[in-house]
């Protein structure tokens, strides 16, 4: 007897046909789990939600009334002929990989990861799996990192140099995640003041128990020299910032590698919330998976790679 | 050399970088960079194609993957620095790599040598001095506190999602003219990216054509002629200001404003 295959590639995102649901659909359906409460993941429309429970309350700040449900990490849940469980991804508080088994089969869907541990997200964990669909972001091999620590102490030093100077570190980077990791990970120069953006997703991981510094949430007050102002990247182009003049503004994302990517930034720092090459490799190398599947990113060259490599490798359509 | 890197990477901007690096570097280096900065250069030892394929091989990174990399770094030396394993070794001063690079036993050796010592911003450097491709700027004088930047509004027209960039266009005789591509940096670049997949007219390889319908505000700091663009100018320093919901496309900033 020939089954379906255990996860399919629809035009809504990924589908078990045994369970019924969909994994990080990008088009309303009516049963969708959720890797993380970025927006290219969680969204809108669907009639339920189900993620891991550390990633539910930013679900709900970002979508407002929903039907969801939150798993703890490792506890499977069956859907229908299938059990799925969420397992930490270490890309941002509450991320996840989803793994569904049936009948002894396992497969997982990394959703978005990163293989170094931060300090403040879930730590990565490999899951063995049979087939693993792994995201791709940053599956070139000049990509990457430099140790977290020596791009935050270099982040300090930026910080405490315009300090000295007598202006204002705007720190851009997005509000969910990164803004966190970096308000958590920084080596402390001053205070940290932030855009209601940023603090609003802040108090709601500090609520949940992640240990975040002080912050400030900036709206109209006379903000101090010496703080470090972290913001979404849009407000690098508009009016916002302009109150914090004389101030120096910096820039915290793994595209920072490239030259190209610099252009007309003042501070750049090259920090990620996705794995790197050697990161990717030795995900799906500890996953023991014999058959990958890329999707997010450059998915021509890193399935060739993969198929070099001698995985039965594939991409996500 | 890590201290000849960060002077490299402050002297746009930071008038102060090379009179405190001049002050507290040693005599061999203080010389070694004056030389450089004033123009005399050591002599190439290797193209930039063949200095890109020993990284690669010394990497183990096959041709077809090299071009992938190259294509998406768009900087051949940049694409050699990158791709090669953290260094192992302590690094040299700039005088020591500028003693190599002038008394090479063979140019191949002397990089592979010399890549191991180095992170990977210097092995940038340090690719550009071997291939005779080193330039600086010097900070002639202090650069004006906030430029003025100029604004316009442009239509999507070309998506690519892999690495969230989009290029955007401005009416001129009826047609769209590709004006800039630009990093997708706004906080709703996944509703757009989104919104994209759903109005795809064709591909082109990673890319693709939308319908020209969202309206985006761009800032620039100027314009340059240039003849192998086909607007035939090129602007200055262009970034994503934000998305403008709503607005017509038919009321764009035309070629000719």
């Amino acid at each position: 007897m020939i089954r379906t295959p255990l996860l399919t590639f629809t035009p809504r995102g990924i589908y078990c046909p045994d369970g019924d649901f969909y994994i990080d659909p990008h088009r309303a359906v009516p049963r969708a789990l959720v890797t993380h409460g970025h927006s290219d993941h969680a969204y809108r429309g669907h009639d339920s939600y189900l993620c891991t429970q550390a990633a539910l309350p930013v679900i709900r700040h970002r979508l407002g009334r929903i039907a969801a449900e939150g798993l703890p990490y490792g506890q499977s849940r069956q859907i229908g002929a299938v059990a799925v469980s969420f397992h930490p991804a270490g890309h941002v508080p509450g991320s996840a990989q989803i793994r569904v088994e049936r009948a002894g089969e396992v497969w997982v869907v990394s959703g978005d990861y990163k293989t170094e541990a931060d300090g403040l997200c879930e730590a990565f964990i490999p899951i063995r799996c049979h087939t693993f669909i792994t995201e791709c972001t940053f599956g070139l091999p000049i990509f990457q990192w430099q140790p977290e620590a020596e791009i935050l102490q270099r982040i300090a030093g930026w910080w405490a140099r315009n300090a000295a100077q007598g202006r204002i570190s705007i720190l851009a980077a997005y509000s969910f995640g990164k803004a966190q990791r970096l308000m958590a990970g920084i080596p402390p120069q001053g205070p940290i003041h932030t855009h209601p953006a940023v603090e609003d997703v802040t108090e709601i991981l500090r609520a949940q128990g992640y240990q975040l510094p002080p912050t400030h949430r900036i709206s109209g007050q006379p903000v101090p020299r010496d703080a470090l102002v972290i913001a979404p990247p849009n407000v690098l182009g508009n009016d916002w910032a302009h109150p914090l003049t004389p101030y120096s503004s910096g820039f915290a994302s793994g595209w920072m590698a490239l030259t190209a990517r610099r252009k007309g930034l003042e501070a750049v720092f090259t920090l990620s919330d996705h794995a790197d090459w050697p990161g990717l490799n030795a995900a799906i190398r500890a996953t023991e998976a014999t058959r990958v599947f890329v999707t997010h990113g450059y998915t021509q060259p890193f399935r060739r790679w993969l198929e070099s490599q001698g995985y039965d490798a594939g991409i996500v359509q | 050399m890590i201290r000849f890197t960060a002077l490299i990477a402050a002297l746009p901007r930071d008038p102060n970088a090379l009179p405190v690096y001049l002050q507290t570097i040693s005599e061999a280096d203080r010389t070694a960079c004056l030389a450089l900065l004033s123009g005399q250069r050591p002599k190439r030892i290797a193209s930039l194609a063949t200095l890109t394929q020993w990284a690669a091989e010394q990497a183990g990174i096959p041709d077809w993957l090299l071009a992938a990399a190259i294509e998406a770094s768009g900087d051949r030396a940049e694409t050699a620095a990158l791709i090669l394993p953290p260094p192992t070794g302590a690094p040299p001063s700039l005088a020591e790599t500028l003693h190599a690079l002038t008394t090479p036993i063979t140019a191949h050796a002397t990089l592979i040598a010399l890549w191991a010592r180095l992170p990977a911003d210097a092995r940038l450097i340090l690719n550009r001095l071997a291939t005779g491709t080193f330039r600086a700027t010097l900070p002639v004088e202090k650069p004006a506190p906030s430029p003025t930047p100029r604004t316009l509004c442009a239509v999507m027209i070309l998506v690519q999602p892999a690495v969230s960039e989009i290029t955007v266009a401005l009416w001129h005789d009826g047609g769209p003219v590709p004006i800039a591509r630009l990093a997708l940096t706004l906080p709703d670049a996944a509703d757009i990216l989104a919104w994209a997949r759903s109005h795809t007219t064709a591909r082109f390889g990673p890319a693709a054509q939308v319908t020209p319908e969202l309206v985006f505000e761009i800032a620039f700091d100027g314009t340059t002629p240039n003849r192998r663009r086909k607007s035939g100018v090129e602007l200055l320093n262009p970034r994503l200001l934000r998305f403008l919901p709503g607005a017509a496309a038919d009321t764009l900033d035309t070629l000719d404003t």
